[in-house]
Parts: C-alpha cells; sequence; structure tokens
C-alpha cells in the first residue's frame, strides 16, 4: 500500500476530520480515545494481517511511527 | 486450576430480561452522534434491557427459574442445591439463595449458597455446580441462577461504563446424569494486583459509606460519579482481555486434548464486539463461530453467557461441544468445555 492511500483510509476509518499527514501525533487528535484505538487496530488486522497490542497503542504517536511499527516493507 | 468432569451436564437452561429496553439515543447526553455512531460500530451495543426501580437481580433469576419449571420436566424436590450468583444481591443480610429457596417453593433440605463473581461469574459458578452435583445422591440436581442488575450501580454521566451494561438473569439445572458422551473442563486464571480495574470504591466494609461516598466527582475526562457507581479502568481491561484470554483458551484446548475444528461454537462473555472479534481472530477460528447478541443486550456481567445461549437456542440445540470464556472484574478469567447435546435451551423470557 503506498503511504498517502493508507493515510486516505485511515482519515476515513477513524472519522478523522482534519487533515491528516505522516508527522501528525494520532493523540493529539480530537478524535482519538479508546473506541478510535478499536477502530485503528481492526483496521491494521484487516489491511496488513498485523495485530496491535496494547503496548503497541502505547508506543504509537505520529502517523510515521505506525507505519514502522506495522513494518516499512508493506508500504511502497 | 484445570478441572475434569465425567457424566455431569447441563438438562435444561432459561434466560429472563426486563421489557424496558434502552436505546443508544438515550446517552446524547455524553456521546455526540458521530461517538454513538463509531460505538456502535467497535462495541456493538445497540439496545440493552434495564430493570425497573422495583424489580431486583433476584426477581429476575426468580423468573427465570419459574420459567424452566414450567418448561422443563422436573421434580422440585430433586434440587439439593440452590446457588445464586450476583453483583447486585437483594440484602448485605441475609444471602439471596436462601430467600430464593422459600419464593420457588424448594425444600428446607438443600444446600443454599451465594457466589460474588463478575464477568467471569458464569464459568466459577457451573465449575461449583459441577462439582456440587457430581458428590450428589442419584437424581439429585443443583439449580444454578445467574442474576444482575448493574444499571442500578452506574453513573449515567460516566461515558466509561453507562452505555456498556444491560439486566438480565438465566436459571441452569445441572444434574449428574453418567452420561458417557459428557466430558467437561474447566481452567480458571486470577489477578488480584488488579483489582481496582473494575469496583465499586465505597460501601464494603474497607471504605463504608460516608457523605463523601456520595458527593459526585468529575474527572478529567468529565465524566460525573459517585464512590457508589461502578467505575472501570476501560483501558487496562481492554488490554488485558486481548492479552490473556486466547492464550488461556488455547490452554484448555490443550489440556483436555480438544481439537479446535471439534468445537462447535465458542461463547465469548459479550463485553465489546471488537474484543470478541479480535480474541475469535487470535484463536483463529471463523468470525461465525464466535456467536454474538451483545447488540441487543450488551455486558450482562455473569449473566452474558446463558443469555446468549438462549438467544441462539435454534443453533445451539443442534450442536454438541462448546467452548465459554468468562473474564472481567477481579481481574479473573475462567473457561470451559462442555458437551450440551443433551441440554434443553428455552427462549428468553420478559418480565
Amino acid at each position: 500500500m503506498k503511504k498517502n492511500e493508507f493515510i486516505k483510509g485511515l482519515t476515513e476509518e477513524l472519522e478523522i476530520e482534519t487533515p491528516l499527514e505522516t508527522s501528525t501525533n494520532l493523540k493529539d487528535l480530537d478524535e482519538w480515545d479508546s473506541m478510535a484505538a478499536m477502530l485503528l487496530i481492526g483496521y491494521v488486522s484487516n489491511e496488513f494481517g498485523v495485530t496491535l497490542n496494547a503496548d503497541d497503542i502505547k508506543e504509537i504517536s505520529t502517523v510515521d511511527s505506525l507505519i514502522e511499527r506495522i513494518g516499512l516493507d508493506k508500504f511502497n | 486450576m484445570f478441572q475434569e468432569f465425567q457424566g455431569v451436564e447441563i438438562m435444561a437452561i432459561t434466560a429472563t430480561v426486563p421489557k424496558r429496553k434502552i436505546l443508544n439515543d438515550s446517552f446524547a447526553e455524553i456521546l455526540s452522534p458521530k461517538e454513538l455512531r463509531i460505538f456502535e460500530k467497535t462495541v456493538g451495543i445497540v439496545e440493552r434491557r434495564w430493570a425497573d426501580d422495583n424489580i431486583t437481580a433476584s426477581d429476575l433469576g426468580f423468573a427465570a427459574a419459574n420459567d424452566l419449571f414450567e418448561k422443563y420436566e422436573v421434580k422440585k424436590d430433586e434440587i439439593d442445591c440452590l446457588i445464586f450468583l450476583s453483583q447486585t444481591s437483594d440484602f448485605k443480610i441475609p444471602f439471596t439463595s436462601n430467600i430464593l429457596q422459600d419464593r420457588l417453593g424448594l425444600k428446607k433440605q438443600i444446600l443454599c449458597l451465594d457466589i460474588n463473581a463478575g464477568c467471569a461469574g458464569f464459568i466459577q459458578g457451573l465449575s461449583t455446580s459441577f462439582a456440587i452435583a457430581k458428590t450428589l445422591q442419584k437424581r439429585g440436581k443443583v439449580l444454578f441462577i445467574v442474576a444482575e442488575t448493574l444499571s442500578k450501580i452506574l453513573s449515567c454521566k460516566d461515558r466509561s461504563t453507562s452505555m456498556l451494561f444491560g439486566d438480565g438473569a438465566a436459571a441452569v439445572l445441572i444434574g449428574n446424569t453418567d452420561a458417557k458422551s459428557s466430558s467437561s473442563f474447566f481452567n480458571f486464571f486470577s489477578d488480584g494486583l488488579n483489582s481496582e480495574a473494575i469496583q465499586i470504591p465505597d460501601g464494603g466494609y474497607r471504605n463504608g459509606i460516608s457523605k463523601e461516598s456520595f458527593e459526585v466527582v468529575i474527572d478529567e475526562k468529565g465524566n460525573q460519579k459517585s464512590k457508589l457507581n461502578l467505575s472501570m479502568d476501560g483501558p487496562k481491561v481492554f488490554d488485558f482481555t486481548l492479552r490473556e484470554i486466547s492464550a488461556s483458551i488455547e490452554d484448555l484446548l490443550n489440556k483436555s486434548n480438544t481439537a479446535k475444528e471439534s468445537v462447535d461454537f465458542f461463547l465469548l462473555h459479550q463485553s465489546n464486539q471488537f474484543i470478541i472479534k479480535q480474541i475469535a481472530s487470535q484463536l483463529q477460528v471463523s468470525q461465525e463461530k464466535a456467536l454474538l447478541n451483545i447488540k441487543d443486550f450488551g455486558n450482562t456481567s455473569g449473566v452474558s453467557i446463558p443469555l446468549l445461549i438462549c438467544s441462539k437456542a435454534k443453533e445451539l440445540s443442534k450442536s454438541d461441544k462448546v467452548v465459554m470464556s468468562g473474564y472481567g472484574s477481579g481481574l479473573n478469567w475462567g473457561n470451559s468445555i462442555i458437551n450440551i447435546s443433551n441440554a434443553k435451551i428455552f427462549k428468553i423470557t420478559e418480565i
């Protein structure tokens, strides 16, 4: 998946109203809460077959850090 | 702890819920329309039942037990033990099963026992019921009632609890039938270190009731509740379920030499649709095998598994082996593998 497609998908899935960039800290978003975390885990699992656990959720900050956790090899 | 039983079975099972439906729009004051939509999509609850003020958990359990006596042929004097499992019992003293002995017209030569347990309660209570049933004389039976009215302990202005929980009860008749086909297995786990993750802080004897107990406090997220309301550390509980449950189910499958493919259905505690689906995917079982009814009833604590069984009476009446898994306050979790092919499963009733 291309990074911009991922960002678009993420924006739709989490229903984020502000433009999302690779440097955006997800935790700073108005939309970030436990339900958003569930949406994120579900989206990443469906798209990449990667299961984010609670520690991952704690550590993830920016979109870039999320991409790194999923695995850079999955993005081209 | 690991347990194995031969020849003990669930003979019949009924469930009762209050008539009053509470829809998600009742929470419009604490959740925006968008948040409600995401809540339905993730947690998966659309409505739940809440008992009226004058209906207690034991009233729901009484109705479920009477429904069982009406629909299933059993002599009341064959019931040697009555177990009532709840966190919302009628009184502090006396314990509720003893009140139900008389209300249900059961004999005086009976063991009455209350169990205070949470969302893993059904597995804990079933294990206790099976253990007692195994030691009874011929035709002796255990009546196990699990009942909750969590609506009575919630703060309606707390987003971390109020939309999640519902009320209900179930009655389960257990007997030592000596059926050769019937093997059952249980395993249990406890993590008392995290006992504060789901708690009512005041009103016990650690922190009695004072004037401050009633004070409504607003937390950093804007949730309002008193120390007599249920409080839950959602992220901690969420984390625990995704970390521990599938591994504990695998442990039971291994110890009991049960092939995953031989299991007809996985009946997971209905706490959160997302969590149930995640556990199913961690176990690598198809989503269709992990039955759901959370949409209609929310989280009814220990009642949720028997309530799920009764709401899927049609599918489950034709099945044999099921895995059941309960997890929640304590923190505590437990699983069971039972054969339900001889169980009479009745549809949910309302009062």
